[in-house]
């Protein structure tokens, strides 16, 4: 049964000029990679990820591109917002003595931040993670991530900060001089994209957070397969192969609209 | 020997008379294809209107103990990418298409009806639930005897391609509407469209849970009233009719063939019982043949 659980906004941190946390009171069951959807009940519905989630407390990092996400990180502390779910499927924790790389690009950095946490309270040491932005003002969790135990690889597109250029060729760089099992990532479509390039036809297992336009989240609108295999993103997603995504024409090439007419990625936004 | 399920539908093969509902799954080509392979044996593709729609915000669906409302808003790229997507569909596979066509006036569908590309689409669906009134969920046209007649005549004077014509259970004249359909030359029904609309409350938040306030209802709470309507209609008119309206099992598919559908749709079930519900309800119709020492799904005769 869909039902909304009410949350009460416990704060909202501003993290970038536009990205958000709303920290919200209360305990969601969820795994990490499965996603939510958010309402006011008033300006419309949206999937998003968590960030973070603890024993009583739960972030969902939300950049402010659209009507809703910006009602929605603009709300007064101490209002409710709605969620229904978790759906989809999840990332499931490899063997322990795999060798890991998390790749998060802008936005897409909070949910591999809750995979991280995950990760690093059960245990895993072996961790390296690339955290790209566009700008040193736009980077995620920076000095959260400068406290954990991992190799921490920090780029910006422009230089502002850590290595100068984009995830996917600071990646190609990574892998050349070490050896990894398993890569996780999440962010910009064309960045993913690129990064599933790079791993090209090496052994390295790879595991993609995908986005699409999400209208029911429970598989029955369609508006959010992809084609040609008719994968629903929302139910066998959101979390794909590597090896699945290689029989996957329109990733990184388009995606679909509100209408759920194709929609080309455009050019831009390679983080 | 194992059971026939495949069936005719307007002189082509369908491996089985469930047809995909209008709105599940049939906006892009791999989200028909998908429900092709899980068993579905006719397509219907979401509506499409002339310009393209954007929908309605979310929250779009909203579930209760007897099913479920929805409000997508008619979202769709609009006839002409829809045409491509389908052409995307029909070149992987054989499956009967039906293209679902969502106007106000005789003169927009019959528009619509002109971009159809007859050599891909195998019958045309009229969504004629649409509110001919201001709000949103007025008196929709299926109301009117003589809209329905007027619609259903003109898009049949410009194509040669079956014409189906779905009907609102709105009203207390849908067996007088559907004989002004067959009468005005329709080829088939399908009968019910969602109900209502209805309203869901959230009591937590204390508004409507669905943005645009109200949603059809489908699902389990009005497969009664379809199974009425099927049986009440099926006796009036000659032409098929497409049995649609809480189906979520084989036994309701069954109970459809009984009412007298002679094709059944599967909508909402998608979510209940999941992608393969269509694989599912097929396997039922087999064992129940057998059980009923019956060869073909077209043994299971109108009660």
């Amino acid at each position: 049964m869909i039902t909304w659980k009410p949350f009460t906004v416990k704060d909202i941190i501003r993290e970038t000029p536009s990205t958000s946390t709303l920290v919200l009171s209360g305990k969601m069951e969820m795994q990490p990679g499965q996603f939510i959807m958010l309402t006011d009940f008033a300006t419309g519905e949206k999937p998003f990820a968590f960030s973070f989630v603890s024993e009583n407390e739960c972030g969902l990092t939300i950049k402010a591109v659209g009507k809703f996400t910006s009602a929605i990180t603009r709300v007064p502390v101490g209002s409710t917002v709605y969620l229904r779910g978790p759906y989809g499927n999840c990332f499931t924790l490899p063997g322990k003595d795999k060798k890991l790389i998390l790749v998060g690009g802008g936005c897409g950095t909070a949910p591999m931040r809750l995979w991280l946490r995950h990760l690093l309270q059960h245990g895993y040491s072996n961790i390296t993670f690339i955290n790209g932005a566009r700008s040193a003002d736009e980077l995620l969790y920076a000095s959260e991530f400068r406290s954990y135990p991992i190799e921490l690889i920090t780029s910006t597109d422009d230089g502002s900060e850590g290595y100068a250029g984009f995830t996917p060729d600071i990646l190609r760089e990574v892998l050349t001089n070490s050896a990894f099992d398993i890569l996780y990532t999440a962010g910009p479509e064309l960045m993913m994209k690129k990064v599933h390039e790079v791993i090209g036809s090496t052994p390295l297992e790879s595991w993609f957070l995908l986005e699409r336009y999400m209208k029911c989240g429970i598989g029955i609108c369609g508006q959010c397969t992809l084609d040609p295999a008719g994968i629903r993103l929302c139910i066998e997603g959101p979390v794909i192969s590597g090896e699945v995504l290689n029989s996957i024409d329109e990733f990184g090439t388009y995606t679909r609209d509100a209408y759920g007419g194709r929609k080309v990625f455009a050019g831009i936004g390679c983080t | 020997m194992e059971p026939n399920l495949s069936v005719d539908f307007f002189g082509k093969i369908a491996a089985s008379p469930l047809v995909l509902a209008s709105g599940v799954m049939g906006i892009s080509y791999s989200g028909m294809l998908k429900v092709v392979e899980n068993g579905c044996g006719i397509i219907t593709t979401k509506s499409y209107t002339v310009q393209r729609r954007k929908g309605h915000e979310g929250p779009v669906v909203a579930e209760f103990n007897g099913g479920f409302i929805n409000s997508m808003g008619l979202s769709n790229p609009g006839i002409y990418e829809g045409m491509k997507e389908i052409a995307d569909c029909k070149k992987r596979c054989d499956a009967p298409i039906i293209i679902s066509l969502f106007g106000v006036t005789a003169a927009e569908f019959t528009e619509l009806v002109r971009a159809v590309d007859s050599s891909i689409i195998d019958a045309i669906e009229l969504n004629l639930s649409c509110p001919n009134v201001a709000d949103e969920y007025g008196i929709p046209i299926a109301a009117s005897t003589e809209k329905v007649f007027e619609i259903v005549s003109a898009v049949k004077s410009i194509t040669k391609l079956p014409v189906i014509a779905k009907l609102s259970p709105n009203t207390y004249n849908v067996p007088e509407i559907a004989l002004s359909a067959e009468k005005a030359g329709a080829d088939a029904l399908t009968l019910i469209n969602t109900l209502g609309p209805g309203m869901i409350i959230d009591i937590n938040a204390q508004k409507p849970v669905i943005l645009n306030k109200f949603g059809g209802i489908s699902g389990a709470a009005i497969k009664p009233l379809a199974v009425k309507l099927i049986y009440e209609i099926s006796k009036l008119v000659k032409i098929p009719i497409i049995g649609t309206g809480g189906v979520l099992t084989g036994e309701d598919a069954v109970e459809f063939l009984l009412a007298g559908a002679a094709y059944v749709g599967v909508g909402t079930a998608v979510y209940y019982n999941g992608i393969d519900v269509f694989a599912k309800i097929n396997a039922f119709f087999s064992s129940y043949l057998r059980q009923n020492n019956l060869a073909s799904v077209r043994d299971i005769k109108p009660i």
